[in-house]
């Protein structure tokens, strides 16, 4: 199962949790890979959370579903929680403005990225977080190429192709150094 | 593409003209998506007012000719069956697509195969059957609509796509295959408006003296018929296999994952996925059993097509059973664990 690389994204709804995973997922097709999303919603739209599964692999892929995350994207407490321990020696990704107290016995690496943050202090509103948080995972998903990423996000969202580029931009240095600590470790 | 978008499209592309339906998750997209398209491909949507009513509003489009469809999950399946009966009855086509959920009751909305009796036995009343297939990933969701509108017209009979809430809202590659349609016999038997021809007459109530019992007899060579030349399956590995897993939809895809792995290890197991599950394929089935062989079904079920591999071994193997009811649904890694203990001898 090591030819699988498996992405978990979860939030709350309106987050952009199902975006984020069409716009990796038609980023890893463009660059051959074969990709499957599997997205949870419905009920979990209310006070729950929403999720999407991304699988990528070189191999058909059996599975849809994500056993073990190489990477997971927390945006909200309630998704920490509830998926932090499928995480075995993978990379959380979580954004402090909602997972506001982290599990500090787990042995995966953890990074906070202050996605909503960064995007209020840069464009004065919240809604770039998710390109942001795009931005980062392309600085540290190996497989991924950045600029195929970036021009899924351009394709998949019709507007404001400015701020997502530079959005995207802000996000693939954000993490700095340590993307290539983060990086190293897989 | 979306496993629900795929079917949507797929049957336009397949000349259905005809889609009524009602809301109901994991199958929402199929409607949201037939209420843009259907209009632009010169066809009818109509979110009715309740699930019978569409499946009704589907007969009476079927019997002017029209390839019409509907489509819900579990508990609308359910409500739908006195018009598939009717549907059978009156043999008419129509295609039936149920995004399954957990059940009973309302369930959950997670994914399941708890309606695999309900799809192959009959469903509703009366001595029916109608045409099965599991797809098992989004091209198949697509290549198999198609089919399923071929199918229906050829042999006048319902036919459903039996998927689940992971097929539904899964998103994967899929190739946009064209629609070519096959020769298929002129629908003399539609009510078309009945100019300069005898009227035609289309109903599933039969008074008269043996009237009944001889339409049943056509209805069951007909199904006779499908057993003969409509059964599909695929086999992975299974030649010198001792435990052959038998899997359909997306369990069968969850099964790959586990059954590969333990191939890699030296491990002699198969799987035999069947892709109609009426007519099943249980002459295969039947060929495989005996020296020394076991099976095992997996289901997200509590063992309903079990049932059916125990018929088709008829006491030549051992069946085992692995499944979990209630939307629960099996990951890889269980399924292994589970299989690698069945398999120990091996």
């Amino acid at each position: 199962m090591s030819t699988r690389t498996e992405i978990l994204a979860s939030g709350f709804g309106g987050q952009g949790v199902v975006r984020l995973g069409q716009i990796l997922g038609e980023a890893a097709v463009k660059q051959g890979y074969r990709v499957s999303m599997l997205k949870s919603h419905g009920t979990e739209m209310r006070g729950g959370y929403v999720r999407s599964q991304i699988v990528l692999s070189k191999e058909p892929i059996d599975s849809p579903m994500v056993e073990s995350p190489n990477y997971f994207v927390a945006l909200s407490l309630a998704a920490y929680k509830a998926f932090k321990h499928l995480v075995k020696d993978g990379i959380i990704l979580y954004d402090p403005a909602f997972v506001v107290e982290i599990d500090k016995g787990l042995a995966c690496v953890q990074r906070p990225v202050p996605a909503k943050d960064t995007s209020v202090e840069n464009f004065g509103r919240p809604v770039f977080a998710n390109t942001i948080m795009l931005g980062v995972l392309s600085s540290i998903v190996g497989e991924l190429d950045p600029d195929i990423v970036l021009e899924s996000i351009l394709h998949v969202i019709p507007k404001y192709h400015e701020e997502n580029k530079r959005a995207f931009e802000i996000g693939y240095a954000l993490l700095g150094k340590s993307a290539d600590e983060v990086l190293h470790k897989r | 593409m979306k496993g629900n978008e795929a079917i949507a499209e797929a049957a336009i592309r397949a000349e259905c003209r005809f889609y009524a339906g009602y809301p109901i998750t994991p199958q929402n997209e199929i409607p949201e998506y037939m209420s843009r398209r259907m209009p632009e491909a010169g066809g009818a949507f109509i979110q009715a007012e309740s699930e019978i009513a569409a499946v009704n509003m589907v007969f009476g489009a079927s019997a002017c000719g029209t390839r019409a469809m509907t489509s819900s999950s579990s508990p609308g399946i359910s409500l739908k069956q006195e018009g598939i009966s009717f549907l059978a009855g009156a043999e008419l086509p129509a295609v039936i697509v149920n995004m399954q959920r957990g059940g009973p009751g309302l369930g959950n909305i997670s994914a399941s195969q708890a309606d695999y009796f309900q799809a192959v036995k009959g469903g509703g009343h009366g001595d029916y059957k109608q045409l099965v297939y599991a797809p098992y990933n989004v091209q198949e969701l697509w290549d198999l609509t198609m089919l399923a509108f071929d199918k229906a017209d050829e042999y006048r009979t319902p036919v459903m796509i039996l998927g689940d809430a992971i097929l539904g809202q899964m998103v994967e590659p899929c190739i946009p295959k064209p629609y070519i349609k096959p020769d298929l016999p002129e629908k003399t038997w539609a009510l078309t408006g009945c100019k300069g021809r005898q009227p035609n007459v289309i109903k599933s109530l039969f008074m008269g003296e043996g009237e009944l019992e001889q339409r049943n007899h056509k209805l069951q060579a007909k199904y006779q018929t499908m057993r003969d030349r409509e059964v599909k399956f695929q086999v992975y590995d299974i030649d010198d296999a001792e435990l052959i897993v038998i899997a359909f939809g997306i369990a069968a895809r969850i099964a790959i994952s586990a059954v590969r792995r333990m191939r890699s290890e030296g491990r002699r197991i198969g799987l035999f996925r069947p892709v109609t599950l009426f007519p099943f394929p249980e002459k295969a089935i039947g060929g495989l059993a005996g020296s020394g062989r076991r099976f095992i079904t997996v289901e997200l079920n509590a063992g309903q097509m079990v049932e059916d591999v125990k018929l088709a071994v008829n006491g030549k193997s051992e069946v085992l059973f692995y499944g979990r009811p209630g939307g629960a649904v099996i990951t890889p890694e269980e399924l292994y664990e589970k299989l690698t203990l069945h398999s120990s001898a091996l």
